[in-house]
């Protein structure tokens, strides 16, 4: 088998599923649109979701090795982590930072900690070093066997109410805390080989991880863990004598906060064979679900208690942002009225295939949030059916000229599977209003209005759909004759061509790589590709800022590292918290 | 210096587009140079020691062949260095074998300067049962299913040999099956092996690749022309981003 077959074979969706449950998968045309991404949820194979079943599964061992930290809380922290594959270390610092150098923003320049998860032990000398290089962040260097790098905030609407109540000798308001939902907020979560951290390919051979993001949710989960020691500690510095501990049920209702602005919109275009791979576990997940040919009580009842929570979830999802808010809203109606239904007739669902039943009436009814969450729901039903598709989130990336394949075809496969790119007019202003760019701030990508802004010289290769159709208006111009040439032939005198084209054939068999929308469009809406991303992590709570950034809660309900193994560690699907 | 293979390809992607090359083009060079880079040979040298030449307006311009029957070609590079089409140029290789009756092409490609970077594109394309050869100077390569072996003019150091950039003649041999095993050439001797490449390449994962500074710097430079200068309205316009203190 060619490298190329493997990573297709490899692939969701192309892989040997039985014809009834690919004909239940919903098409790319449906799903890959900037409304549909952007309505997405976490699902349990949400890389969060998937690293805690792991650690409980492995029994990864987690011990707190060194605590210097004063009595404000600055300081440091290290805890080892061993897994069967070998041991990592998790630092953090802690420091301080004045009110008025707290910024969300990638360019900020301070924080109140940084962090990093280094393969092996942690030496004096590796500690020392890093307690210059993190606090630094982005200015930093690192090196190979450090492999992730990260920075948090306090969270200023919580993080000294809950230190004072623990002080006090007693556990925080749980409405408050479960409104903000964490004490830190991080800003950024580095890998890859950034600033001379490890490579992934570094990271995967070692063979602690082996799915994407793996080390980075893993280092935001530490993060987690250091905030809660981190309160702990300032509380009884306060009150030696009586403070109090987070309780369990307190520590459930935190997770970490997460700032995200564009950079997540400009990976999903730019790594179109990963995100394939995500989107095609996803929907394999959700068609496998609605392949289910009959009722299973105890799988209708697991169905009741879960919709139960999200509503409670929901209810407890608040934003400022207007757009998003209403569509809370709407959300909750909606999954108030199936509950009422499903009360109502409880012989609702007791039918030939219940699940793909309940998923075709949410389509012709709910909005698309409600369409999401139920799909989320009912992959949730079936662990064993879903589960192994984890495994199939990881790609090689690599994309493969065919250079045989003539320029006819070339053209008719653009016209198959780029039928979405033709339609729009790219010479109406509005369908190329956006331009994509790096800024020379620290590297952020922005985006900025092309007809209005400097820099479209500059213009990042994410408008895809305007690549391709360019491509094909390219070779329909050509004479009839010219098609029967080869692509190797055409790219050998047209290089300008080279990587569009190359995307287009390494696509050709994964559905789900390519956002079907406009992105140069002014009706791009960068936070539904936010959301998207941010949902396969594991994200909830999205707390719109702009169109541009939004807030998230990461790991709000999950288990503690005590309770990692318990039964039960891995139902934390939408979280709810009665107050 | 200590980087990771990260960011010697984002380095040499950004200075190729900096300098003009067409998406695509950019990444194969990047890939080319963190190849090289991570088994210890020179990619960010020969790029930085290209950078004159690809500066000029046709650096990264199409290639005409000229064909010589259905297997065979020629290329002119016309100076150019082999960063700016190493996937081209593999490609229309392996194209001109699939058609040839014999399941083998060949394509001379003259007046092409560091020739070293189509050395990746040729292991990155053969596949399993598949050989390529690449010869040029005093180098002989060959790709196939034993993997990457390189030959040297005896008497030369490696390094020294595989760093040569000035413009020479470059000779690719594919063939869509093993090719006969070639009798030594007279005058060559064993060059870095695979299982050195190897050693090298995860070396470079363990501890990060060393590279020169100044070569670094310079790359720097060239790469920094792919950003756009920050301004106050791009800064509050283009991202977000707001007060942590809510």
């Amino acid at each position: 088998m060619t490298k190329s077959a493997q990573d297709e074979a490899a692939s969701p969706g192309a892989t040997a599923e039985p014809a009834a449950v690919q004909a239940l998968m919903r098409p790319p045309g449906a799903v890959m649109r900037f409304a549909r991404l952007g309505a997405f949820h976490a699902t349990r194979l949400s890389f969060g979701r998937s690293l805690i079943r792991r650690m409980g599964r492995e029994n990864w061992r987690f011990t707190r090795r060194l605590v210097e930290l004063d009595d404000r809380g600055f300081g440091r922290m290290v805890h080892e982590i061993e897994t069967p594959k070998g041991s990592l270390s998790f630092v953090g610092f802690s420091n301080y930072l004045a009110d008025e150098d707290r910024t969300d923003r990638v360019i900020a320049e301070k924080w109140d900690a940084s962090f990093v998860l280094s393969a092996g032990r942690l030496d004096a000398a590796a500690l020392a070093r890093l307690a210059e290089a993190a606090p630094l962040q982005e200015a930093g260097r690192y090196g190979a066997d450090e492999l992730v790098l990260s920075r948090a905030n306090k969270s200023v609407r919580l993080f000294e109410t809950v230190a004072a109540a623990l002080a006090a000798g007693r556990q925080p308001d749980l409405a408050e805390v479960v409104s903000v939902g964490y004490l830190m907020r991080t800003t950024a979560v580095y890998g890859n080989g950034k600033f001379g951290l490890g490579d992934l390919a570094r990271a995967w051979r070692d063979g602690i991880f082996s799915l994407p993001y793996e080390a980075e949710m893993l280092t935001v989960f530490l993060i987690r863990e250091f905030s809660f020691a981190l309160i702990e500690h300032i509380a009884r510095r306060r009150n030696p004598a009586g403070a109090v501990p987070l309780s369990i049920r307190t520590k459930r209702a935190l997770g970490i906060g997460n700032a995200t602005g564009l950079g997540m919109a400009p990976f999903l275009i730019g790594h179109p064979k990963l995100f394939n791979n995500w989107i095609a576990a996803r929907e394999l997940a959700l068609a496998r679900v609605r392949a289910v040919p009959a009722p299973i009580p105890a799988k209708a009842k697991r169905f009741g208690q879960l919709l139960d929570r999200a509503i409670g979830h929901v209810g407890q999802w608040t934003t400022d942002d207007e757009r998003q808010a209403a569509r809370i809203a709407r959300l909750a109606k909606e999954l108030a009225a199936l509950r009422d239904r499903l009360q109502r007739d409880p012989g609702w669902l007791d039918r030939p295939r219940p699940w793909d039943a309940l998923i075709a009436w949410a389509e012709s009814v709910l909005s698309p949030e409600g369409v999401e969450m139920l799909a989320s729901l009912v992959i949730e039903l079936h662990p064993e059916r879903v589960d192994d598709l984890a495994y199939s989130t990881g790609s090689d990336e690599k994309e493969r000229i065919d250079p045989a394949m003539s320029l006819a075809e070339l053209k008719a496969l653009i016209e198959r599977a780029y039928d979405w790119a033709l339609p729009p007019d790219y010479d109406d202003p509005k369908e190329r209003h956006f331009f994509w760019y790096r800024s020379a701030e620290k590297d952020e990508p922005r985006l900025g209005e092309r007809f209005s802004e400097p820099g479209a010289e500059l213009e990042l290769p994410l408008g895809i759909g305007f690549m391709a159709a360019r491509l094909h208006r390219a070779l329909t111009r050509l004479p009839r004759t010219a098609l029967t040439a080869s692509v190797a032939e055409f790219l050998l005198e047209n290089p300008e061509w080279r990587g569009i084209l190359r995307r287009i054939q390494s696509l050709a068999h994964l559905p789900y790589g390519e956002i079907r929308d406009n992105t140069l469009g002014e009706r791009c809406l960068p936070i539904d590709l936010l959301r998207c991303k941010l949902s396969i992590f594991g994200a909830a709570k999205f707390d719109p800022k702009s169109d541009r950034w939004t807030r998230i809660t990461l790991f709000q309900g999950a288990p503690t590292i005590e309770e990692l193994g318990e039964p039960d560690a891995d139902d934390w699907a939408f979280p709810y918290f009665p107050t | 210096m200590q980087v990771s293979q990260f960011e010697i390809y984002r380095l040499c992607q950004r200075a190729l587009e900096g300098l003009g090359a067409p998406y695509g083009i950019d990444r194969d060079g990047a890939a080319a140079a963190v190849w090289l880079e991570a088994r210890g040979m020179p990619g960010l040298a020969l790029l930085a020691g290209d950078l004159a030449r690809l500066e000029t307006p046709n650096a990264f311009a199409g290639l005409t062949p000229r064909m010589s029957d259905a297997g065979s070609a020629e290329l002119d590079a016309d100076g150019r260095p082999a960063v700016a089409f190493p996937g081209a140029a593999v490609d229309f290789l392996m194209l001109l074998a699939l058609r040839s009756s014999d399941g083998c092409g060949w394509l001379a490609i003259e007046h092409c300067r560091s020739p070293l970077f189509l050395l990746p594109a040729a292991v990155a394309a053969v596949s399993a049962e598949a050989s390529l050869r690449l010869a040029w100077g005093d180098v002989a390569a060959e790709v196939g299913p034993d993997g990457l072996s390189i030959r040297i003019a005896a008497g030369r150091s490696w390094l020294a040999a595989l760093s040569e950039a000035e413009p020479v003649t470059v000779r690719l041999a594919y063939h869509r099956s093993q090719m006969p095993a070639e009798a030594g050439v007279p005058g060559f001797e064993p060059g870095p092996t695979a299982a050195e490449l190897t050693l090298a390449y995860d070396r470079s994962l363990q501890e990060g690749v060393n590279v020169d500074d100044s070569l670094w710097q310079r790359l720097s430079a060239v790469a920094a022309r792919v950003q756009v200068p920050a301004s106050e309205v791009s800064r509050i316009r283009g991202a977000g981003g707001g007060d942590a203190n809510a």
